[in-house]
């Protein structure tokens, strides 16, 4: 038994000594490392939260410059939307955010992402995190959240068990980086070999928030939102009950921290728009509209028009109309504010 | 009868009532049967089974009845072998109960091999190739030709290596506390008839029928006519144990017929292949009756994993639709995406395959099982194999929480 055991941790030795070596590097940058750096030495005004299509969708920099010349003064603006990403995810990170540097929050205005006017109804009881990204939580899971999460979260006992390895190790979180870098560039590379003789094409779309601009990825990307567009169209139920969705957490509490939320609508594909346009989801988007002036925050009309050859994927914007966006996402603030149009 | 009785009010009511209101609604009557909200507790066909075995073996004298109550729940509820077998016989796992058992550390270490080697079929290559059956088999209607082909073959070894996976973790598991399980796989796809197809596959399963029902109807010591009847009923049997549908009973009977027909026509089959020449080749024997075996195997199988008889027949008569295209098309590497696994997720499973395959082989060419051989190895020959075992399971696993396909039965 004695030497079952010494083997038994002789095995386990490459495993901590790779967990060592991490120790001893720099953590891979947290999606909100941004946001994080800029609010420890200065107020933050703006933040958009949301997905791929947020980050895709939105020129913080341009937003900086507009919103500076409307409102006079210097802003800053973080565009924190990251493919793979729920508003779980993004509630907690911003909980985190306000509970490290809550002076240079204070007021800070928090875009969140729907899909033609109404955003996520998710709640806690549903799932956290994206299968297959489950690292994306790990630091801004506080130990009560962990908790929380086993109890509630509907996702699957191997994510819920790489989350919380991922709160005690650094091997973790890395251990699923490399499988998903593995998996990513293995089917491009096997992709491109295998089609190597057939012409490449050139997507206007950025990689960054997790963006595929590879052929397979675009394919892929296309074929899932038809996909999913097909399928929500099928028995679409009523969304209003808004009482218990994380969308309702957020709000609170950042309007308690003497903040406001605005919802706006990025912009999507007729593809994607479909499920969203039904009279079934115009009503739902009337009746949350109704909830979210309750709620005291903001629901924006953006006036952007973008036709399906402006989605390249079907999903994202492409890069060359993102300030067309920006633009037209800070008028549509800026308007709603009473303020004079960048 | 008790054992029966459970098994038929769980399992097999809703099939009846079913059926009967169909019939009845076809007559213009209304359903007779209640419907009954039951559960079907885990595990139930098993170890209904392995309590029959029991009482049949303690019946016939081949077993002293356990007057420990605790052990005798132990030999019905052992949870390695709870939820999918093996079926085990008293005679094997009781006396193992009184044994006293000693830490082994060559029994722990190769029990955790063989669990993990478990593991790799279970999550590497059967949960792969799931996604693809799934995708075809839930939805046949959108496919043809070299999809329905692909997706046959997929679920062949997907449910050996889910199967299989899940006895080597059981059997595994099992000999880490000190018991040894009995086989209940072996190389099945290398059978050269069905008859040696039912020795390889779910070995518990198919010697339990032939000990309690093939044998007790007579076996293969009475008229042909009757003989060929036993073989049939049994497989009928067999069909029903794996599912209350009538695909199973399809399937089942498939199996049956195959037996028979291999009987029947075994003097036509040897003199065909001596005019073939395949007398004077004996591998090209051995790998023509393998192949012929794995395809028969692999058509019953549609029956086994379709929803139903109409999406098997489907199944059936669209598999040489514009088959020649598609297959040269997906050869062309112009894999479409549309069958739930993308180039690098279909060559994985390929490769688990293959890996596999070549383990068998050298299982085949060597005197000692594999295990065995990698015991005995250096550690620096251990080590490095078990290393890659496990970080073949972390990146190339899928981890999306298919369940075991005879968790169901």
């Amino acid at each position: 038994m004695k030497h079952f055991v010494l083997m038994a941790l002789l095995f386990l030795l490459p495993f901590v000594l790779w967990e060592e070596l991490l120790r001893h590097k720099p953590e891979p940058p947290f999606w909100y490392e941004d946001a994080l750096g800029q609010a420890r030495d200065a107020q933050l005004d703006f933040l958009f939260i949301g997905s791929s299509r947020v980050g895709a969708a939105i020129d913080s920099g341009y937003f900086e410059a507009g919103a500076e010349k409307a409102l006079g003064r210097k802003v800053r603006a973080v565009n924190l939307g990251m493919g793979y990403s729920t508003l779980a995810e993004h509630t907690l990170a911003i909980k985190r955010l306000y509970r490290l540097h809550p002076e240079h929050l204070r007021g800070t205005t928090i875009f969140v992402e729907t899909l033609a006017g109404i955003p996520s109804s998710e709640t806690w009881q549903t799932s956290w995190v994206h299968q297959g990204w489950p690292d994306l939580i790990i630091p801004s899971l506080g130990w009560a959240d962990l908790y929380t999460f086993w109890n509630l979260s509907t996702n699957s006992r191997a994510d819920k068990f790489y989350v919380t390895a991922g709160k005690f190790l650094r091997l973790s979180g890395e251990a699923v980086r490399l499988r998903r870098r593995f998996w990513n560039e293995g089917n491009v590379a096997l992709t491109e070999y295998l089609t190597r003789s057939a012409p490449r094409q050139a997507y206007d779309l950025s990689s960054a928030a997790g963006v595929r601009t590879d052929d397979a990825g675009v394919t892929a990307a296309r074929k899932l939102a038809i996909e999913i567009s097909a399928a929500q169209l099928k028995g679409q139920q009523p969304i209003r009950d808004w009482e218990g969705a994380i969308v309702h957490d957020l709000t609170r509490f950042v309007t308690a921290q003497g903040g406001a939320v605005v919802f706006f609508a990025t912009p999507l594909s007729s593809v994607e728009g479909a499920a969203w346009r039904t009279p079934l989801r115009q009503a739902d988007l009337r009746a949350f509209e109704k909830v979210a002036a309750a709620w005291g925050s903001t629901s924006l009309t953006v006036d952007f028009v973008a036709p399906d050859s402006d989605f390249p994927d079907l999903w994202r914007l492409r890069q060359s109309r993102k300030q067309d966006y920006t633009d037209a996402l800070a008028s549509a603030y800026l308007q709603s504010k009473s303020g004079p149009r960048p | 009868m008790a054992n029966v009785g459970v098994l038929a009010i769980f399992k097999y009511y809703h099939f009846l009532n079913d059926n009967v209101a169909l019939l009845f609604q076809t007559l213009g009557l209304a359903d007779p049967l209640p419907v009954l909200k039951i559960i079907l507790p885990i595990g139930l066909s098993f170890h209904t089974f392995q309590a029959m075995a029991y009482t049949i073996e303690i019946y016939r004298g081949n077993q002293r009845a356990e007057r420990h109550f605790g052990l005798y729940a132990l030999y019905v509820m052992f949870y390695p072998q709870l939820v999918a077998g093996p079926i085990e016989r008293p005679q094997n796992l009781i006396h193992q109960f009184h044994d006293r058992h000693t830490f082994s550390y060559p029994e722990v270490t190769d029990g955790l091999r063989l669990m993990l080697w478990g593991f790799f079929k279970k999550i590497v290559i059967a949960d792969r190739l799931a996604v693809l059956v799934n995708q075809v088999y839930n939805h046949p209607a959108q496919y043809k030709g070299a999809a329905l082909l692909l997706a046959t073959y997929a679920f062949a070894f997907q449910i050996y290596c889910d199967f299989s996976g899940y006895s080597d973790i059981a059997l595994g598991a099992a000999q880490v506390m000190g018991f040894r399980l009995m086989k209940n796989f072996d190389r099945p796809y290398h059978a050269q008839s069905i008859s040696e197809f039912w020795s390889r596959w779910h070995i518990s399963l198919s010697t339990w029928f032939r000990d309690y029902l093939y044998i007790p109807l007579g076996g293969n010591r009475v008229s042909r006519g009757r003989f060929y009847t036993n073989l049939l009923i049994v497989f009928l049997v067999s069909g029903l144990w794996h599912g209350a549908n009538w695909t199973f009973l399809v399937w089942g009977a498939l199996h049956g017929f195959y037996l028979v027909f291999a009987l029947w026509s075994g003097p036509f089959r040897q003199r065909a292949a001596r005019w073939l020449g395949l007398a004077r080749r004996p591998r090209l024997g051995t790998a023509f009756n393998v192949l012929v075996t794995f395809h028969l195997v692999s058509f019953a199988w549609i029956f086994f994993r379709a929803n139903s008889l109409s999406d098997a027949h489907y199944i059936i008569t669209h598999l040489p639709s514009g088959l020649g295209a598609s297959v040269r098309s997906y050869a062309a590497g112009l894999w479409g995406s549309d069958l739930g696994l993308n180039r690098m997720e279909l060559l994985v499973a390929l490769l688990g395959l293959l890996v596999m395959e070549l383990v068998h082989l050298a299982q085949l060419k060597s005197e000692k099982p594999i295990r065995q051989l990698l015991g005995e190895a250096p550690y620096w020959v251990r080590w490095p194999i078990y290393y890659t075992v496990v970080a073949a399971l972390f990146f190339f696993g899928k981890f999306d929480a298919q369940e075991f396909i005879y968790f169901q039965f």
